[in-house]
């Protein structure tokens, strides 16, 4: 028999947190589109936003470039949609 | 949050597809309905109130079997299965073996010196000293491994951009001081190949604790698409301070001859990792022919003017750095002819100035925007032009001047080392993630 000890770093505990609520329509709500701005996102998001607000017309869709580098966050954007939005999508390309 | 709602695009069009809205068409309408779920679908139990939770890991594990060969083999296949392993044969990290391994260093193995992504394992002292037993490390190799660890855990190195990229990036550990003769690492002839116990079980070392500590797999967080070149090892050496006719790499930096320090670097990614540029002993080189070989392949990189697009994240824009390992021949006939690593370090990096009246117009906006984009911050780090250089590209732009293609001189990073007969060979990256740490705790 051999005894070995555990090689894995422990994780750190986390808190998991609850989603946010469902919309149960997007009917007349504003869904933001939010491109990271990987290389090439942008062809596939303004495609995203056409094809959305044509399949939905009563639902209001924004695209907007998120600020800063792909991996970090932009506060103001998410202020911004926590304010004027139902709904996000964050389209990573990636 | 339990796990995010994720519409998964099917890689194999999008990526070939996304050139232009036309082409994306209905990889876009494959999403639609998977977006309105996303934003529509109750939320489950598990979504609304998630479980909270915390897996003990469990500290030891007994392998048992007819004999200790069947155990071995057991334990191999184990830790394989459980991706804890490299693919190689582990040694079984027992706890008499681990304490040996502490032996190597006086610090605390309770110590923690970071957390390593990409799942933020915590790194103690202890738990590198597992993964070097595995490896097959000595203990009075674990100083070294720490310390090069410590630079990957560095705020100024990218190590999720190293180990979890798409690009077969991969490290140089580079060791200085006489630490490395101590332990008895190649510098010369072979320096990044196999049979030196001391290079390649430090390398293996650095491997393991990176799968282990970061919770690290190829195809699952890893996602080199053709993995990384030297995987198992890296390419880790040291320097051939003997032979050399400079002052160490790391006391150039201002730490003492008889300190030690590793150098870690990421490098490769698009390319074979490194490239030849002379020496040897089948072609007939010059000091200057190989130098005319650095400069062709410094000026070449042009990625710091044109490709560059404020907030794109790509990274062929990143402005570079280069590492050249120098064999001892040439080193001494450089020194003979006047140089020292300083005085080369800038006869590299004003030799590959272009004239401004050569670059294009979209390399001209390309710096311009880059420029605009370091003072106002709103960029990634490898981007940057640091404040203090600023200025010097802002008056290169202009008629009758010259502007760097290297943000600055000590962005070309020169070693000696290799042996009679040896080969200069450049390795390159992202001008960030070239980190140098004292070896602390013999």
């Amino acid at each position: 028999m051999i005894t070995v000890v555990n090689p894995r770093g422990q994780l750190p505990p986390r808190r998991l947190i609850p989603m946010a609520s469902r919309l149960d329509s997007i009917d007349g709500k504003t869904i933001y589109i939010v491109d990271i701005r990987w290389p090439y996102t942008q062809q596939f998001t303004e495609e995203l936003q056409k094809i959305l607000s044509e399949r939905y017309p009563n639902t209001t869709f924004i695209r907007r470039e998120k600020a800063g580098p792909y991996g970090e966050a932009d506060p103001q954007l998410w202020d911004e949609i926590k304010e004027k939005g139902h709904g996000m999508i964050l389209g990573t390309g990636h | 949050m339990p796990g995010l709602r994720l519409a998964i695009l099917p890689g194999r069009e999008y990526y070939a597809r996304r050139i232009n809205t036309k082409e994306i068409e209905p990889i876009a309408l494959s999403a639609i309905d998977q977006l309105i779920s996303g934003l529509t679908r109750p939320l489950s139990e598990e979504e609304e109130r998630p479980k909270q939770k915390y897996l003990k890991p469990t500290e030891t594990i007994k392998i048992e079997a007819e004999s200790y060969e069947l155990a071995l083999e057991k334990f191999n296949q184990l830790f394989i299965d459980q991706h804890w392993g490299s693919g190689l044969p582990l040694i079984p990290p027992t706890k008499e073996r681990v304490d040996w391994m502490l032996t190597g260093t006086h610090r605390s193995p309770q110590e923690i010196i970071g957390t390593v992504i990409p799942k933020n394992g915590i790194a103690t002292i202890e738990k590198i000293a597992i993964n070097s037993v595995m490896a097959g490390a000595k203990p009075e190799y674990l100083p070294v491994i720490i310390a090069a660890l410590e630079g990957f855990l560095d705020q100024d190195f990218d190590l999720l951009h190293m180990t979890t990229s798409s690009g077969s990036f991969l490290p140089a550990i580079i060791v200085n001081g006489p630490i490395a003769k101590e332990i008895d690492m190649n510098s010369g002839i072979g320096l990044i190949g196999h049979g030196w116990r001391a290079n390649n079980t430090i390398g293996h070392a650095i491997r393991l604790s990176l799968i282990n500590l970061g919770h690290l797999w190829p195809g699952e967080n890893d996602m080199a698409l053709i993995g990384r070149l030297s995987s198992h090892t890296f390419f880790t050496f040291a320097e051939n301070e003997e032979q050399s006719p400079w002052e160490p790499y790391h006391v150039s930096l201002g730490y003492k001859k008889e300190e030690s320090a590793v150098t870690v670097s990421t490098i490769g990614g698009y390319t074979s990792g490194l490239t030849i540029l002379g020496g040897g002993a089948v072609e007939i080189w010059s000091a200057q022919s190989i130098l005319d070989r650095m400069t062709s392949l410094i000026s070449g990189n042009r990625r710091i003017f044109g490709l560059f697009k404020r907030g794109q994240a790509n990274p062929m824009a990143h402005p570079s750095r280069f590492i050249f390992v120098i064999h001892p021949e040439l080193a001494l006939e450089l020194n003979r002819l006047g140089y020292n690593r300083e005085s080369l370090q800038k006869y590299l990096y004003e030799k590959t100035c272009i004239p401004y009246e050569n670059l294009t117009p979209q390399e001209v906006k390309g710096l311009e925007d880059r420029i605009d984009a370091s003072r106002a911050g709103d960029i990634l780090r490898y981007d940057l032009i640091p404040s203090d250089r600023l200025p010097i590209f802002q008056e290169a732009l202009q008629s009758g001047e010259k502007v760097p293609v290297v943000i600055s001189p000590h962005d070309i990073a020169l070693f000696v080392a290799g042996g009679f007969p040896g080969y200069t060979f450049a390795m390159s990256y992202f001008r960030v993630s070239h980190v140098t740490k004292k070896v602390e705790g013999v």
